[in-house]
């Protein structure tokens, strides 16, 4: 049995009824995960690519609602890896890109006390 | 010409004959013009599960023939379509190749709860080899030709195609061609590779040649390759004791010298004690089911293992292999006859321990046999099907239902003929039998054999009276 962690489609190249799909497994035992990606061959799949942190580029977008005192948010930490979407009394609405470990690493900061809400769109990847 | 026309024009062209169903409002249009056409034969199944086991069987008994056919039913959308479900289900466990037609809804009414719709391609998705609904009518007979590619290459399974009513009745536009020499599948990502690489038959050489207690398993693929001639040919080259999976069965005579009998849960105690002795298992075609391993971490922990499957998918899953080849078996089988690095060695050590393994149970069995009843004066399935074999010479397609005396014809049947032993084996549905059987038509010995449990003959009731209707049933 597996679990998809993350799953993200998109259309590539505008190619009508053609998508690309990033999807991330949490699996340790990699012949597991060979398995699994054999498993996806099936007919209407035109290719499988396993894609590893160390040879491709993983990224995603978080976007979160914060309730956090405003000088907080000046901090240089949050100010170098994010974006203000918005603000609304004690509430700030920040967008953090990169990859996995860079929006973690954010949440870890930021605390679980002061979100509000998380949108978080998983990985999309490509290999070097 | 239109949708329906084209559906069956590509039909015909595959070479289809006979089409199993059951009719009803949404593939209204399709009857109508088969009618017109009047080339087909349409058998009308008391319910549409019927019909799906039935174009199961016309696939099975055919596969060992000159002129191998795909097994094609016919239904209605919603209930039609999802009483289709457990026969689809069936053919994907046990690599049946079939085409399944239904009509759906028309395309403006689809996700709407239109009146007998269901969600056809999203029931069936993770039960079939593939889906399809085409949404113009040029569209069809590309579908059709694709749809019997994929369901007869490879791994064998079943392959949908819901219809659209609008689809049927729509008009091609006038420029529309297709020719169907010309044609050739456009699936960039779907191959399958029939023909061993060098790398992996070299190691799986060494192997064999260095090991002492090799045991090879004859699975479905043999079967399915029709390598069963092939595989007799080569144990008795290498002198190696080969051991079927319940699909396997029938590939190689029962009785022969070099023969186990059946393995797993349900198996002789020689092929499963082989098993756990082994040093190399040799599977061709098999995909390591529960029923033949039993705990995985218990399970040969003694034996490298050789896999030769052609569904990818299939390497790794249970049994974790010491060498993979993804191919065909009968090409594989060939390419190692032919390899002069294959040597034939005796054994002698390993055919003495598997002949005791042969004796544990040997007198007992015999006994049983030989008396016919047991302790409570009620005859012995094992008996029965002992004298079958014995009445039939182990010639005659043997078709169980499912349950013990399916396994007991596993057990007990001296099977002489390639391909003659059907039975539901992954999916294990009870009533498969009847509908099945009975359109084995082009079964090797001409003769059928269907058994099933006394308590159930109540359950293929509605399948039963299609045979008798048709006159099929010997």
């Amino acid at each position: 049995m597996y679990n998809v962690d993350t799953l993200t489609v998109c259309r590539p190249l505008r190619i009508p009824g053609v998508s690309r799909m990033t999807i991330t497994l949490r699996e340790n035992d990699q012949a597991r995960v060979d398995q699994v990606v054999r498993r996806w061959c099936s007919p209407e799949v035109i290719s499988v690519k396993n894609l590893d942190t160390d040879h491709s580029y993983w990224r995603e977008v978080a976007i979160v609602k914060l309730e956090i005192d405003a000088s907080r948010v000046g901090d240089p930490f949050m100010v170098a890896i994010t974006e203000i979407l918005g603000t609304k009394v004690t509430i700030t609405i920040l967008q953090v890109a990169g990859s996995t470990r860079r929006i973690d690493a954010f949440l870890d900061e930021v605390g679980q006390e002061h979100i509000v809400e998380i949108a978080r769109t998983g990985v999309t990847a490509m290999e070097k | 010409m239109n949708g329906k026309h084209l559906l069956l024009k590509a039909l015909k062209e595959r070479k289809v004959r006979f089409l199993f169903g059951y009719t009803g409002g949404a593939i209204m249009p399709v009857f109508d013009e088969m009618e017109k056409l009047g080339n087909f034969e349409f058998v009308m199944a008391r319910h549409e599960q019927g019909a799906a086991f039935m174009a199961q069987g016309l696939s099975r008994a055919s596969l060992s023939t000159a002129t191998p056919q795909i097994g094609v039913c016919l239904t209605t959308s919603g209930p039609g379509a999802m009483n289709l479900v457990t026969g689809v289900a069936d053919a994907h466990m046990d690599s049946v190749p079939m085409l399944a037609i239904t009509g759906q809804v028309a395309t403006g009414v689809i996700a709407t709860d239109a009146f007998q719709e269901s969600d056809v391609v999203g029931v069936m998705m993770p039960i079939s080899k593939q889906t399809y609904m085409p949404l113009a009518a040029e569209d069809v007979e590309k579908t059709v030709h694709e749809a019997c590619y994929v369901a007869t290459t490879g791994r064998g399974g079943p392959v949908i195609i819901d219809l659209p009513k609008d689809i049927q009745n729509q008009q091609v536009a006038e420029d529309y061609r297709f020719d169907v020499k010309k044609f050739r599948p456009h699936l960039p990502g779907y191959f399958y590779t029939p023909t061993p690489e060098r790398e992996p038959i070299r190691q799986a050489i060494e192997l064999i040649n260095k090991s002492e207690r090799p045991l090879i398993f004859c699975g479905h693929g043999v079967i399915n390759s029709n390598a069963g001639a092939l595989l007799r040919r080569f144990i008795e080259k290498t002198n190696i004791p080969v051991t079927s999976t319940f699909h396997g069965l029938s590939a190689i005579p029962a009785d022969h010298p070099l023969h186990l009998g059946m393995m797993g849960m349900h198996g002789t105690v020689e092929a499963n004690r082989a098993i756990m002795e082994a040093d190399l298992l040799i599977a061709l075609g098999m995909r390591f089911d529960d029923r033949v391993t039993g705990k995985l971490d218990e399970y040969a922990r003694n034996a490298a293992v050789i896999h030769v499957e052609i569904d990818a998918s299939e390497i790794d899953k249970n049994v974790r292999t010491t060498v993979a080849i993804n191919a065909d078996v009968y090409r594989t089988l060939h390419v190692l006859m032919d390899d002069p690095m294959l040597t034939s060695i005796p054994r002698r050590r390993w055919w003495d321990k598997l002949n005791t393994f042969r004796e544990v149970m040997k007198e007992d069995l015999h006994e049983e046999i030989e008396v016919g009843v047991g302790n409570d004066n009620k005859l012995l399935m094992k008996g029965i099907i002992h004298r079958l074999s014995e009445v039939t010479k182990g010639k005659d397609l043997i078709i169980p239902d499912v349950g013990q005396h399916q396994m007991m014809c596993a057990r007990f049947y001296n099977y002489q003929t390639n391909n003659s032993w059907f039975g539901s084996g992954g999916a294990g549905t009870m009533g498969a039998l009847l509908a099945d059987g009975n359109w084995c038509k082009a079964c090797p010995s001409g003769k059928r054999a269907g058994l099933v449990d006394q308590w159930r003959w109540r359950l293929p009731d509605e399948l039963s009276g299609t045979g008798n209707h048709h006159g099929k049933a010997d």
